[in-house]
């Protein structure tokens, strides 16, 4: 059985999410937590093997309660709950520690698999999340780089240019029309002096937006 | 006037000096005219008299031819019939070959005994002329001539007388007489009125005249010796002889009866004794024959030159007197401007005065003397100076004269007089140089313009305006400070509306968002539940959750607009990354972020500001801007935070900002001032846009 602490200050929520855990039949909540500073004082009672804490509580909040618990218990799979679905989260998570990332719309569809993956010592990340981790990487957090000439959409049509995603493929994901992303494409050739798709892949590799 | 005297005097004596000249020139001519023609008179008495020397010894060799004839002395010797004959054929022959009057022999008794005119009725033979002079001297052996009377014949003659001499005897027999009529001679005289010729005896009896009237008249005033000698020597008939009545006048001059003067020259002829050739020419005549011709020649060019004088004096005077009207009419104008310039210096209401070169005043005008209550004596000659102020005098000696001496003008030179009653008189004094012909400075006129009124105008402007900036001062201090309270109260304002927004927006997101989260989550358990069991419900229950999720959806969307909690949970630059995506996401316009430089965690207000100033910025770019692309970047550095929102779009003048946009502009530079920073709009039409906010980053948060 899975040892999984629960924190989340809505007690409705908590419930909810409990019933889903319990009901996959290998976790087991051994603690619930309604405030950040329960959630590290029960933490530190019952040593869960996974803790899922929602990131926006009273009191401590979710990365402080992930940052003393991993300070307590170094590679603690802390997986973070939340309601906020901007990546800039999901980045300050990573940056704080955890192992994953999961909001709680798709938590009943997502939250037991990700638990089973944290457990196993694997990252639970959703695409888009994993997208905009690379993103950032690739860009670095100083100095200059040509990708810093680039909006978002643009890094993440270059991304998937250079993983030889079709532009369908691209347009289906993003939900905007192939035409776009032609136009973003063309844009991204000239702006970054690149000729065609094997040279957007090579860029990127070298840049690190993707892996070789 | 004096001029046309000068003139009238100047044409006198060239009109005096002409005829002088003329006179003179007349009286030359004259004198050597006059002296011609007494040179000519000379002459002629002397060619007169030769020719009568000659024309009365004209008989003399042949009488003595007649006289050596031997019929004549053997007539005269035997006194016999027969010779007679050939003696009066002899003289008849000499007398036809001579063509004399007559010819004929007297005998020793001076009885005429033959004659050539012995049978004519004026016949003299046998009479007796041995009174005769020719007679006697012939007698006594001396052949003569002499001119007398004609007894018989009453005619004057010429007697050439010649002793007739017997053979070998010296005493002569008889005499032989050739006489020869003076009518001949007297012709070749001339009649000429002008000219009288006439040969008178030695006792002045006329003997011979161009005149025929002077015959047998006395040329001079004859005495009673004279007409007895003439009575006694018979040689002129009985007389008596009248007076001609010229009258001796000087050595060479007479004058007769009616005062006719003549020019009077006589010579002796040669072998008469006292009888005297005298040449008589009218005075009058020679004066005509000398001034006709003089007249003539020199009346014309005297009277020429009198005319070319007169003319040119004329000319000249003419001349003159228009140059004299012309300069009358200057110097009146000039004296009527300079009355007129004199009235307008001393009755223009203006204070004038005139310096020279020491800088003393030579003149005033009355106006200034009135104005500064002195009297012109006081003032006139002394220094301009010496009616300022000490601190003006300085000013003046110093600069202002040098200056004027130097350019000839000075314009607005304040100066303070100094009235009589001691009290101070603000003007502004301009000028310029009077300048003599070689462009010398020689004095100066000058107008002061009386400013005390503006000048104490001024002081009561400057109080007034000095009062008023302290008015406006206090305004604007109490400006500031209202403004101050205002911004105060907009940023209290502000940040209320913040932190109400923030509340809603999180009352929003995590209190209705979790209850909506919390249904989604039982909605899926129950959808999950009841499709082995419901199929329908199932779907019911699927349905219901992706409701939910639209209304979660709406619910974050309306948290978000009101304020993204991201700003608070993970600052700003999180904040404007996910804005910028998000951006693009919604709108469809490229919008890039970069960020620059450690960004510090910065005050809620400030990243409050700057997150809703480029949300404004990015608003502006929806509406206005059509761009492409947008770049938005936020710096720090020097601990100022800049945020910069740039577009691509149509741009547009800043300053003719109006409307909503202007509004939204001010809406931002307010956020901006709030906490102490601004806000500057790029932008020129077809040039897309750039808004720069830049704000200090350390800050009080009072707020």
């Amino acid at each position: 059985m899975i040892k999984v602490l629960l924190a989340d200050d809505h007690a409705i929520i908590r419930a909810g999410l409990a019933r889903i855990v319990e009901e996959s039949g290998d976790i087991e909540v051994v603690a619930e937590a309604s405030d950040g500073r329960e959630a590290v004082r029960l933490a530190l009672k019952s040593v869960p093997d996974v803790a899922v804490i929602d990131i926006s509580m009273p009191g401590l909040d979710g990365l402080e309660v992930a940052a003393q618990l991993l300070a307590a218990y170094p590679g603690l799979p802390i997986i973070i709950l939340t309601m906020h679905e901007e990546e800039q989260y999901v980045i300050r998570a990573v940056e704080a520690g955890v192992m994953g990332y999961v909001t709680k719309r798709s938590a009943p569809e997502q939250l037991v698999a990700a638990i089973r993956r944290v457990y196993g010592g694997a990252r639970y990340l959703t695409e888009e999340a994993v997208e905009m981790l690379a993103l950032r990487f690739a860009k670095g957090t100083t100095g200059k780089s040509p990708l810093d000439s680039l909006s978002t959409r643009e890094l993440q049509v270059l991304r998937q240019l250079a993983l030889g995603q079709t532009n369908h493929e691209i347009a289906d994901s993003y939900h905007i029309s192939v035409k776009t992303v032609d136009t973003y494409r063309s844009r991204l050739l000239k702006k970054l002096n690149l000729r065609n798709n094997a040279e957007l892949s090579r860029f990127a590799i070298q840049k690190h937006l993707i892996e070789p | 006037m004096k001029l046309r005297l000068i003139f009238l005097v100047l044409s006198l004596l060239a009109f005096l000096s002409a005829a002088t000249g003329g006179y003179l020139y007349y009286a030359s001519l004259k004198t050597a005219a006059f002296k011609e023609a007494q040179h000519q008179a000379i002459v002629r008495v002397e060619v007169i008299q030769k020719n009568l020397s000659t024309f009365l010894a004209e008989n003399v060799r042949p009488v003595r031819t007649l006289a050596g004839m031997r019929p004549l002395a053997e007539y005269l010797a035997r006194k016999e019939g027969a010779a007679l004959g050939q003696v009066n054929l002899l003289l008849d022959n000499f007398k036809n070959a001579l063509q004399v009057d007559v010819c004929y022999l007297m005998n020793y008794d001076g009885v005429t005994v033959a004659s050539s005119n012995r049978g004519e009725p004026d016949s003299f033979v046998s009479e007796n002329f041995a009174f005769r002079p020719y007679f006697q001297g012939a007698v006594d052996g001396f052949p003569t001539t002499y001119l007398a009377l004609g007894t018989t014949s009453g005619k004057r003659g010429v007697y050439c007388s010649y002793p007739v001499f017997a053979e070998l005897d010296d005493r002569p027999l008889g005499v032989v007489v050739i006489k020869t009529s003076l009518e001949e001679i007297e012709k070749k005289l001339g009649q000429s009125r002008d000219e009288i010729v006439v040969v008178v005896d030695p006792h002045g009896l006329i003997f011979i005249a161009s005149q025929r009237e002077w015959l047998f008249q006395l040329l001079w005033q004859p005495s009673e010796r004279d007409q007895r000698g003439l009575v006694d020597s018979r040689q002129f008939g009985p007389g008596p002889w009248s007076w001609t009545g010229l009258v001796r006048d000087g050595e060479h001059y007479a004058r007769d009866k009616v005062g006719k003067r003549y020019f009077v020259n006589q010579l002796e002829i040669d072998g008469f004794p006292g009888w005297q050739v005298v040449h008589l020419r009218s005075l009058q005549a020679i004066y005509k024959v000398v001034l006709d011709p003089l007249v003539r020649v020199t009346v014309p060019t005297v009277i020429t030159l009198c005319f070319l004088v007169a003319f040119a004096v004329f000319f000249l005077y003419r001349k003159a007197s228009v140059e004299i009207v012309q300069r009358k009419k200057a110097e009146s104008a000039l004296r009527e401007s300079e009355e007129r310039y004199r009235s307008i210096y001393h009755n223009t209401p203006a204070m004038l005065h005139s310096i020279n070169l020491s800088g003393c005043l030579v003149s005033v005008s009355d106006h200034w003397l009135e104005v500064l209550g002195y009297t012109r004596n006081e003032v006139v000659g002394a220094p301009l100076v010496d009616f300022l102020t000490p601190a003006s005098r300085v000013y003046a000696r110093e600069e202002v004269l040098p200056e004027f001496f130097r350019t000839g003008s000075c314009k607005d030179i304040s100066y303070q007089y100094v009235r009589k009653d001691g009290t101070v008189m603000d003007v502004l004094l301009s000028a310029i140089g009077d300048r003599d012909p070689d462009g010398v400075i020689v004095r100066s006129l000058a107008v002061s313009i009386d400013i005390s009124a503006r000048k104490a105008a001024e002081e009561a402007l400057q109080q007034a305006q000095a009062k008023l900036s302290l008015y406006a001062r206090d305004l604007e201090d109490q400006v500031k400070k209202r403004t101050a309270d205002l911004q105060r109260l907009s940023g209290r304002i502000m940040a209320g509306q913040e932190k109400e927004r923030a509340a809603i927006a999180r009352g929003l997101h995590d209190e209705l968002g979790q209850v909506l989260t919390a249904l989604r989550l039982e909605t899926v358990w129950l959808a999950e539940r009841m499709a082995p069991l419901d199929g329908k419900a199932s779907a019911r229950a699927a349905m219901m959750s992706s409701l939910i999720d639209e209304t979660i959806d709406e619910v974050r969307s309306i948290a978000l607009r009101l304020r993204p909690g991201i700003l608070d949970d993970l600052g700003l630059l999180a904040a404007l990354e996910w804005s910028a995506a998000d951006f693009e996401r919604r709108v469809g316009i490229i919008c890039a972020f970069k960020a620059e430089g450690e960004i510090p965690d910065l005050s809620n207000v400030l990243a409050t500001a700057a997150y809703r100033i480029t949300q404004e910025a990015l608003t502006n770019v929806v509406r206005h801007a059509g761009a492409d692309q947008v770049t938005m970047s936020l710096l720090f550095a020097d601990s100022w935070l800049s945020v910069t929102v740039e577009d691509d779009g149509c741009g547009f003048r800043p300053e003719r900002l109006s409307g909503a946009a202007g509004l939204g502009v001010a809406g931002m530079r307010e956020r901006a001032a709030l906490i102490g920073g601004t806000l500057e709009i790029f932008s020129q039409p077809g040039r897309g846009t750039r808004v720069v906010f830049r704000a200090p980053f350390i800050w009080d948060d009072k707020a």
